[in-house]
């Protein structure tokens, strides 16, 4: 347990202090999607001045990706993270990896019930039992 | 929900709860959770019975088949009018009819996306547990971090660690052979790979930690594997 928890923070520490490099982040509202192109075109959030003064100050870009690496629950309005190995400044995005709503750090998981039942399973700090332990 | 496996901890299950989400900053979420559990035991049970409480496995806190009402037929099951005692006739050897217990948590979580493949997430939580049986009440806080590797669009990877203190505040000062404040670790690594909404998992987990009788520890392996379906 040790030996997992010193991996835990190695990999936290790594990735704290040596990110991609040319990869940068994102944060957007859908407005339309073409699913089979793997194109969406969304309005940049600059969450430092709020969600709600993204509109004026829109930044409309267009974002390419693999139509297989498109979240399936995708609509125009869900707010998206972007992941771009270019920056928007070159006109448009080509996104590696698009995260869609509700799709927190553990995953797709919108309604909570993936991390019930692990908790169910002991595995995310669940004690599994015994008078309600641990079942947070 | 049902634990057959453990009789002790066999029990139907309620929850209601309330949760929120803010998008913080382009790589921050943070999250909210308040959830109230109804957890209806169904078979009676020593004090401290079920996984983690210390009772050896000759005197796990059973006591239902005798005395439940889930593994007898009714006509011919007749609750004993009073808490059972056996051996030493000590309370923590007596049968208690089946808990009726309210679990009220509070909960605090923090997404950090770290990379395009790396997430992480920093969590605590508060529990509080009103039991039917006052000394197994407990008030318990939990605080965890995970970190999820996203190698591939279809596969996930995921490690945590969590830590837990609980106290049993309703313990009688005069009893002995209980530890009222129980520290608990654990750490996991899964494996996923999904197709659509199912989910094919792997897992290890171990846990060691206090238990509240007898002044014992425990350590324990889990290994797990199987397919989900969400919605």
């Amino acid at each position: 347990m040790r030996a997992l928890l010193y991996l835990l923070i190695f990999m936290m520490v790594n990735g704290w202090v040596s990110p991609a490099p040319a990869e940068e982040l994102y944060l957007g509202r859908v407005l339309s999607l073409d699913r089979d192109a793997g194109k969406l075109s969304v309005v940049l959030i600059d969450a430092s001045n709020g969600l709600e003064e993204e509109e004026s100050d829109a930044k409309r870009v267009e974002v390419t990706i693999h139509p297989d690496r498109l979240p399936k629950n995708l609509s125009p309005g869900s707010v998206i993270r972007i992941w771009s190995d270019r920056p928007v400044e070159a006109g448009g995005l080509n996104a590696t990896r698009v995260i869609g709503p509700g799709h927190g750090a553990r995953g797709n998981d919108p309604t909570g019930v993936r991390r019930r039942l692990g908790k169910s399973q002991s595995l995310y700090g669940g004690k599994g039992g015994g008078r309600g332990h641990g079942r947070h | 929900m049902r634990d057959g496996l453990i009789e002790a901890d066999e029990r139907n299950e309620a929850m209601v709860g309330i949760g929120a989400r803010w998008i913080i900053s382009s790589r921050f979420n943070l999250g909210f959770e308040q959830t109230y559990r109804w957890l209806n035991y169904l078979n009676w049970a020593r004090p401290f019975s079920g996984k983690g409480q210390g009772r050896k496995a000759d005197k796990a806190g059973k006591g239902g088949k005798h005395f439940s009402p889930a593994v007898r037929p009714e006509r011919m099951w007749q609750p004993p009018a009073k808490p059972v005692s056996g051996n030493g006739n000590s309370p923590l050897n007596t049968l208690y009819p089946p808990r009726d217990n309210r679990l009220l948590s509070t909960a605090l979580d923090l997404d950090i996306f770290i990379s395009a493949p790396l997430a992480a997430r920093v969590y605590a939580a508060y529990g509080d547990l009103d039991a039917s049986l006052d000394m197994e009440s407990y008030r318990e806080v939990q605080a965890g971090a995970a970190l999820s590797w996203f190698p591939a669009p279809q596969w996930l990877a995921e490690v945590e660690a969590t830590g837990s203190r609980t106290e049993y505040h309703r313990v009688p000062e005069n009893m002995t052979r209980l530890r009222r404040t129980n520290y608990t670790w654990s750490a996991g690594i899964q494996v996923s790979r999904f197709w659509g909404s199912f989910e094919l998992f792997g897992a290890l987990g171990w846990k060691s930690g206090d238990a509240p009788l007898d002044y014992e520890s425990y350590c324990q392996t889990v290994i797990q594997c199987g397919l989900s379906y969400t919605f």
